[in-house]
């Protein structure tokens, strides 16, 4: 039985001491196998950003406080681990992308010292060294490239580099949030076709933060749903597609729009998501489930539905959405 | 500690504020007058002190207290006359400049250069050379000097709020220039000239202060801040109380606007530069 | 053969930049029939924001014309361009900077029908209630502020403003982009709705094949300031004829994992704007590119559903 790279137990990060502050996350639990592109959907409040981000502790001072729950990776939890065990795994283990590229990148500096300060800390601080990785991200003319300034390139270009500094130190987790949200649909597809690549060339694990579930589809083996703060439902992806259980998951697979059918109306799901200091007793989505009932007001635990799709829900659904 | 030292300026500005507008009536001294037998008598917890007087009084017998009072309400006629003036004429140029853009722009922010590059102090010794101190030169001096301020904000403000869309929303429903100005900018241009008018009440009173001082700001016998200050230096070490509560008053009542503008800037800038969902 | 509301002829407009022109549009031409929806689908610097502009008179075209109801934008008197914003309504796609954030609700929705001037306050506001419980908010709202709604209670907020006035066309871009999956949903309906009930005309500005698929009859397809293909919303979406359609197609990723790996996946850059390619505009991303596609620019010729401006299509390669 292989560990899981990254094992997440009952992660709960409130704003603010005390049970009762309100919750950004709460109870989030979830296993990332070596080399596993894990997904995680959701929509706004749900969270997504916030676990990104707790896995390297990039959450602001204020929520750190409120933490609560472990994050191992590779058997150390890295919500205790001292910042020198912490900084030395930033970048070399566990790398992260985020979904603007100008906000990556620093405006004053040329692509090429970036990245070579990435290379650096791995002591590859060559000028090969740092062309060949802009060459892996299928960066014409890739010599000239590194004197460019990041406003020089397009966001498409701007997100491989930003890919490449995040890979100089071939780490063994990419955690990527929303990293193709800014680009336009054929810059995303061939970006997450070049992601493909990469991950297998560097077997790599990924975490990958969207809200699109046909990004989903593309890269990932499984896909967690998250709402309100918790994982409702988790499990392979063509599992998750095919038989979804949760009645959020149906209905959000439901209402997206699809070029091969032209409906009279998209099934909705009423109201909106709650935001952070407004959510429900109990499940954070009866109030707007079609499924609910009276049990709904005590919050389900996580149950095994079948050996690797587990869900949160008093009411699972059965069969093809 | 930050929301005491804003509560603390807050209550110092209210305080202000009613002693300017209802202290004048409720002082027993005439300021303006006093008797020669009390002359530079302490305040009331110094030997020779009395309650009559309670921060004493000045080289002509006029009680201190009173003065410090009438000084808040000549500073706060001052303050409220100069912003509006300033106030004014700097945010119609400003927005103007900034709306109409091209060679009007230009035109006005070279006027507005010019503004900055005069030498306040000494424009203020030479117009009260000329004409003598008066309310009135005082009240123009401090103007021009502070108009550009409101000009500079709220051109760079327009330039902002003019290209969202909610203004060309506007204009598609056909809404013609001035209609868009008084409705759309305007209203949102307000909060940060409200944070510039607010931290220019300290720089007003400091500026009539020194000029008061100089003596060519407000004419004596009217008590402002700064003449009190000046009037009081020749004998500040055995009177210091003629000299010492009008520069108390001053830094109060600066310190204050300073960090209540400081608070306002903090809250009024991060909500205005909008949040996405 | 319903009477056009809006069309265009060779509606082009350019731009002075140093060392030449920007063309942002080129010769479009389109046509909003009474009750029909159209959609105008195109990826960054593609010119919809450009032809929005122009269609909402913030801007005025270099080439070409605009017509409400047979009638020249640039000629119409006063009445004429008041019938023409009573008639012609936007929807922008950011509804955190398309509501002024110190009006409240109720005199945002109002500004139109004041600016119009032709109701006492007593039928403004009886408007804006209609209005409000027509996109699913309560009256209440009218007397609130923007900032104390969520996304999609505000973009229901610019719907209501666009409705006020009764207008026959909605000028919709991008108006659900920004918004969660399940408040797309509900704000794509509403509008679907709408136009059902009222019989609205609808120009929708998209990105998205799936979205515009919903909601348009017919799609025009831009790309670097051209229409490339034309047709029903079905064949565009599903069977498009020229490559680039294709390419926007494999891009529209479907929530599907065994879905068929794509024959012609999309290539390369986005050349700018003020360096286009010579010839066809797509030629450089283009698989079945030839040496007549980097030379000779293709017409917009028409096919057995629609048109399509590419020379493998025309010449049948």
């Amino acid at each position: 039985m292989t560990q899981p790279l990254l094992s997440i137990r009952d992660l709960t990060v409130r704003v603010g001491k005390g049970a009762k502050a309100p919750a950004i996350l709460d109870g989030v639990s979830l296993d990332l196998m070596p080399g596993e592109t894990l997904g995680l959907v959701g929509e706004s409040g749900s969270g997504k950003s916030t676990l990104g981000m707790s896995v390297l502790r990039l959450v602001p001072q204020a929520l750190a406080a409120g933490t609560t729950g472990s994050i191992v990776y590779r058997g150390e939890d890295v919500l205790k681990m001292p910042g020198r065990k912490l900084r030395h795994i930033r970048g070399e283990e566990i790398s992260m992308i985020l979904q603007d590229p100008m906000a990556s990148l620093n405006p004053v500096q040329s692509i090429g010292v970036q990245l070579r300060e990435a290379l650096a800390r791995v002591g590859r601080d060559t000028p090969a060294a740092a062309e060949a990785a802009l060459a892996e991200v299928n960066i014409p003319s890739p010599a000239e490239r590194l004197r460019s300034y990041p406003h020089q390139l397009s966001g498409g270009m701007r997100q491989r580099v930003v890919s490449a500094i995040g890979l100089a130190q071939d780490p063994r987790l990419l955690i990527c949030d929303e990293p193709t949200t800014a680009l336009d649909a054929t810059i995303q597809f061939q970006f997450l076709e070049l992601l493909k690549q990469l991950r297998a060339a560097h077997d790599m694990a990924m975490l990958f933060i969207t809200h699109d579930f046909g990004v989903v589809a593309r890269i990932c083996d499984r896909v967690a749903v998250m709402y309100a703060g918790q994982i409702v439902e988790t499990g392979p992806v063509r599992e998750i597609f095919a038989r979804p259980a949760h009645p959020y998951t149906r209905a959000l697979l439901g209402s997206v729009p699809a070029t091969d059918r032209a409906p009279d109306r998209l099934p909705v799901i009423e109201g909106q998501p709650p935001s952070v200091g407004d959510r429900p007793e109990g499940c954070p989505f009866h109030p707007r489930c079609s499924a609910m009932t009276e049990a709904c007001k005590v919050a389900p635990s996580v149950t095994p539905l079948r050996p690797d799709h587990t869900l949160r829900c008093h009411h699972p659904q059965e069969g093809a959405p | 500690m930050k929301d005491f030292s804003y509560k603390f300026a807050l209550t110092v500005l209210v305080l202000f504020v009613l002693t300017a507008l209802v202290g004048p009536f409720l002082v027993e001294h005439d300021p303006m007058r006093g008797s020669l037998r009390a002359r530079l008598d302490p305040p009331f917890w110094i030997e020779g002190g009395s309650t009559t007087h309670l921060l004493g009084t000045d080289r002509l017998g006029r009680d201190v207290l009173a003065r410090i009072v009438e000084g808040a309400k000549i500073s706060l006629l001052v303050c409220a006359v100069v912003i509006a003036i300033a106030g004014s004429v700097g945010t119609a140029v400003g927005t103007l400049s900034g709306y109409i853009g091209g060679w009007v722009d230009r035109v006005l922010m070279r006027l507005v250069d010019l503004a900055l590059s005069l030498p306040v102090i000494l424009l203020a010794l030479l117009i009260g050379a000329i004409s003598g101190p008066s309310f009135t030169n005082i009240v123009i001096v401090i103007s021009l000097v502070l108009w550009s301020q409101y000009a500079r904000m709220s051109r760079g403000e327009t330039l902002r709020v003019k290209n969202e869309e909610y203004v060309d929303l506007a204009r598609t429903s056909g809404l013609g220039h001035v209609a868009i100005i008084f409705k759309h900018i305007l209203p949102n241009i307000a909060p940060s000239l409200i944070v510039v008018a607010t931290l220019q009440v300290g720089v007003v009173i400091v500026l009539e202060a020194s000029l008061s001082f100089l003596g060519v700001g407000v004419p004596p016998p009217n008590p402002s801040w700064g003449a009190m200050v000046s009037e009081g230096r020749s004998y500040v070490v055995t009177a210091w109380w003629v000299s010492a509560f009008p520069g108390i008053a001053i830094v109060m009542v600066v310190m204050a606007v300073n960090v209540l503008g400081d608070t306002l800037t903090d809250r009024i800038n991060p909500a205005l530069r909008g949040r996405n969902g | 053969m319903s009477e056009a509301i809006l069309e265009t002829e060779g509606l082009g407009r350019a731009f002075k930049v140093k060392g030449g022109a920007l063309h942002a549009l080129s010769d479009v031409t389109l046509s909003c029939p009474a009750g029909r929806s159209i959609g105008i689908v195109g990826e960054s610097g593609c010119g919809k924001t450009t032809l929005n502009r122009l269609l909402l008179l913030l801007d005025r075209p270099t080439s070409g014309t605009v017509r409400f109801k047979g009638r020249d934008l640039a000629t119409l008197d006063t009445a004429g361009l008041r019938a023409y914003r009573t008639a012609v309504q936007p929807v922008f796609q950011n509804p955190y900077s398309s509501l002024n954030p110190r009006m409240k609700v109720r005199r945002i929705i109002a500004e139109p029908l004041k600016a119009a001037g032709r109701m006492s306050r007593a039928e403004i506001d009886a408007r804006v209630a209609e209005v409000l419980e027509q996109v699913g908010l309560s009256v209440k709202v009218a007397d609130r502020l923007p900032s104390e709604f969520s996304g999609g209670q505000r973009q229901r907020i610019a719907i209501a403003r666009a409705l006020a006035s009764r207008p026959e066309l909605l000028l919709l871009d991008e108006p659900v982009s920004s918004q969660d999956i399940s408040i797309q949903a509900q704000i794509l309906n509403i509008l679907k709705d709408l136009q059902a009930e009222y019989g609205l005309a609808t120009l929708f500005v998209s990105h998205d094949l799936a979205t515009v698929r919903f909601m348009c009859d017919e799609v025009r397809v831009i790309y670097l300031g051209r229409i490339v293909e034309e047709g029903p919303a079905a064949k565009i979406c599903t069977a498009p004829d020229h490559p680039y359609t294709a390419a926007l197609l494999a891009a529209a990723l479907p929530a599907n994992p065994d879905a068929a790996e794509v024959e012609t996946p999309p290539m390369g850059e986005l050349p700018s704007p003020l360096n286009p390619p010579t010839g066809c505009a797509y030629h450089t991303r283009c698989p079945f590119a030839r040496e007549v596609c980097a030379t000779t620019r293709p017409e917009l010729t028409a096919t057995a559903e629609g048109k399509v401006a590419c020379h493998k299509i025309t010449e049948g390669w």
